[in-house]
């Protein structure tokens, strides 16, 4: 395929996906936003439609091959699939309205059931297997072949239907499932060039020039969608081109090659897996989880990334960072020495894991990282005793949780004011929404003529309190404020200079340091 | 045409006050933000459990006791939610106390046309930055990630070519 006629192929899809869209056709395949899509208005999925009528165009500007006639034919079969599930046309047809389950016709929504789906989905992909013999005699494994007389067929046809149905899980943000196959067949088109098989490259190239032509009405706002018919399409294409590429390199290919060679779907797939089997609640049986597996939710990669604010557009550009990330792992299985490979196999899944983590457990990950901070800060560094009277329970949480003072903070109630001996070197006392000035001054009173240390008052202000009680102004230098519950940080390092400014060394702490004291405790 | 079809930013709003969120969707909707407007407090939690709005806003008869248990829950479900809270008293201290709950804004009632509008405008605008933040921080680890493969490639190519 010369590039004039690739050029050629991404323009004819985009011009007959412009044309399908102008057309009275429309109407059949049009998606209402419900409950679970993300889209907030009607857009058809036609998409899938146009890129195999180009596929099909392209197919006699290439030199026959069983492998491009093969995808041919699937490609017929997923445009039936297609016509039956993405479209409305069954329920206007008389006979065929037994392929939908009765929920979805009463919903207006015409969705093929599961079960004739998966048929279809499973006569390809054995029949491909079959046709193409894409189960080699032995994996090898480490240099060591595995014979796959009796397991190959299954085995093989199974990962063909997974990476299959991988795109068509991913295809939930605008451009996104286009943009990781257009990234997946480029690669695709590189290993198979350097393996020199030709039919892989160039069925490659010619499914990237109609992704190419489809991608500019699918990046957002979507005009189109690729729908059943197209994610499922070039879900199979990958597959198909990444399991003849591992064939045809025999003992110098890894079984890892395909599954890298599927990008990032793949690992969506198997992440989604794990989440949904953990994420069940506690004591569920293990058919329940099973269950739960095939149960559609919204927790896919690209939906956490939307949620975290991300325009579809980012979101694509960033699982396209993940996915070169994977392929890169998949050209150093294909140019690399052993060693090499597996060594660079460990560092993209070590990396994978981290990727994933911030974005699944982001929350976890600060947090992780925070108590590290805190325990390097921590570490021998003595703790000043300070007891905290509070109506709210969620500001001693939120002291607590504070990493840049250097005190030892426990909860007191109204009643360990009197009661209480523990050597305290300071209190902060909070001021209750039902107390009135008056009554909050006689608390304070109490505690500074109870404890010889400073004093933290939060809730009233210098001024209004001295108007109230005189007499606390011969407490002035023991007494520190802040007006505003949020200020209590700024009040912390107040109290701090406070208890420095009035007790030494010997009796601030209740034992000597571990370590010598840096830095802004030097002085001590 | 072509701006009609972006996305619209989604806001929870739950009041048991018909007339607090229909004018709230009036006003919301003329700004093009989807509302999706409930009037308890389980059926908000069910829409936020779909949708995961980045911006939920509540009337304060629907708070329970613990503010900081509620929005715990909002946070475990989606990690950048903004909760704004609708009060009737301008109580300084009951607002500080939705504050330190982890609230991020209030809005006081009567609603005030402008001052809402700014408001959500705000937090909207809030929303997007953290986006921003969040989308290049990811961008600057994949590359520094992608770097070591990629210096890997290019340098056994470079070493295989005579």
């Amino acid at each position: 395929m010369n590039l004039a006629l690739f050029i050629l192929a991404a323009l004819v899809a985009f011009a007959l996906i412009a044309i399908l869209l102008r057309s009275p056709l429309v109407a059949l395949f049009i998606d209402a936003p419900d409950h679970r899509k993300l889209h907030q208005h009607l857009v058809p999925r036609m998409g899938g439609f146009g890129i195999i009528l180009t596929f099909w165009a392209g197919l006699f500007f290439t030199p026959p091959h069983l492998l491009t006639t093969i995808l041919g034919v699937s490609a017929l079969v997923f445009m039936v699939l297609g016509l039956l599930d993405d479209s409305s046309l069954p329920r206007y047809i008389k006979g065929l309205q037994f392929l939908h389950s009765q929920a979805t016709r009463h919903s207006g929504k015409f969705d093929l059931r599961v079960r004739y789906k998966v048929f279809l989905e499973v006569c390809v992909a054995a029949g491909t297997v079959y046709a193409l013999k894409l189960v080699p005699a032995h994996i090898y494994l480490s240099g060591v072949g595995l014979s796959t007389e009796y397991w190959g067929f299954p085995f093989f046809t199974l990962l063909l239907l997974i990476i299959t149905n991988a795109y068509n899980l991913i295809d939930g943000v605008d451009g996104l499932a286009g943009s990781l196959a257009l990234i997946s067949l480029l690669a695709l088109a590189v290993v198979g060039y350097v393996s020199g098989i030709m039919p892989v490259t160039l069925g490659s190239l010619l499914v990237m020039a109609t992704v190419l032509g489809f991608l500019p009405h699918n990046i957002s706002p979507a005009h189109v969608y690729l729908g059943d018919m197209g994610s499922l399409f070039l879900g199979y294409c990958i597959a198909v081109f990444s399991l003849v590429i591992f064939k045809e390199r025999g003992p110098d290919g890894s079984v890892m090659l395909p599954v890298l060679l599927a990008g990032l779907p793949l690992m969506d797939v198997v992440i989604a897996i794990v989440r949904r089997f953990r994420n069940v609640p506690v004591g569920s049986s293990f058919k329940y989880r099973l269950g739960q597996i095939v149960s559609p939710d919204t927790n896919h990669l690209h939906h956490r990334l939307l949620y975290m604010g991300l325009s579809p557009i980012r979101v694509s550009l960033v699982l396209c960072g993940f996915s070169a990330l994977i392929l890169t792992g998949a050209l150093g299985f294909v140019i690399l020495d052993f060693w090499l490979r597996w060594a660079l196999f460990a560092y993209i899944s070590a990396a994978l894991l981290v990727l994933t983590y911030s974005i699944y457990y982001r929350e976890r990950w600060s947090k992780h990282l925070k108590n590290f901070t805190r325990f390097l800060y921590n570490r021998g560094r003595p703790r000043i005793p300070l007891a905290v009277i509070t109506p709210h329970p969620d500001t001693l949480e939120a002291l607590q949780r504070c990493i840049d003072h250097p005190f030892e903070l426990t909860g007191w109630t109204r009643e360990d004011m009197v009661h209480r001996k523990e050597q305290q070197r300071g209190i902060i006392i909070e001021r209750l929404p039902e107390e009135t000035e008056a009554q909050f001054c006689s608390r304070i009173t109490i505690l500074l003529e109870h404890f010889s240390h400073p004093v933290g008052v939060v809730g009233v202000s210098e001024t209004s309190l001295f108007k109230h009680c005189e007499h606390l102004q011969d407490y002035q230098n023991r007494l520190v404020f802040a007006k505003n519950p949020l200020d209590v940080w700024t009040l912390m390092a107040q109290m701090l200079d406070k208890i420095l400014g009035l007790q030494t060394y010997s009796t601030l702490v209740k034992k000597k340091p571990a370590v010598e004291l840096k830095g802004k405790y030097a002085h001590l | 045409m072509r701006t009609f079809k972006q996305l619209r930013t989604r806001i929870l709003v739950a009041t048991q006050h018909t007339e607090i969120s229909s004018q709230l969707i009036t006003l919301l909707s003329g700004q093009r933000i989807l509302v999706d407007a409930v009037k308890d407090l389980s059926g908000g939690i069910r829409s936020f459990r779909q949708f995961k709005h980045p911006i939920i806003i509540i009337d304060e008869e629907l708070i329970p006791a613990s503010v900081a248990r509620l929005l715990t829950f909002f946070q475990y479900l989606q990690k950048d939610c903004l909760v704004v809270v609708l009060t009737r008293s301008s109580k300084n201290i009951q607002e500080l106390g939705l504050f330190v709950g982890g609230v991020f804004d209030v809005i006081a009632l009567p609603l005030v046309r402008e001052e809402v509008s700014f408001r959500i405008k705000r937090m909207i605008r809030h929303h997007r930055l953290m986006g921003n933040n969040q989308f290049l921080g990811l961008l600057v680890l994949i590359g520094i990630l992608l770097i070591p493969p990629l210096l890997l490639l290019f340098y056994d190519l470079f070493k295989a070519s005579p």
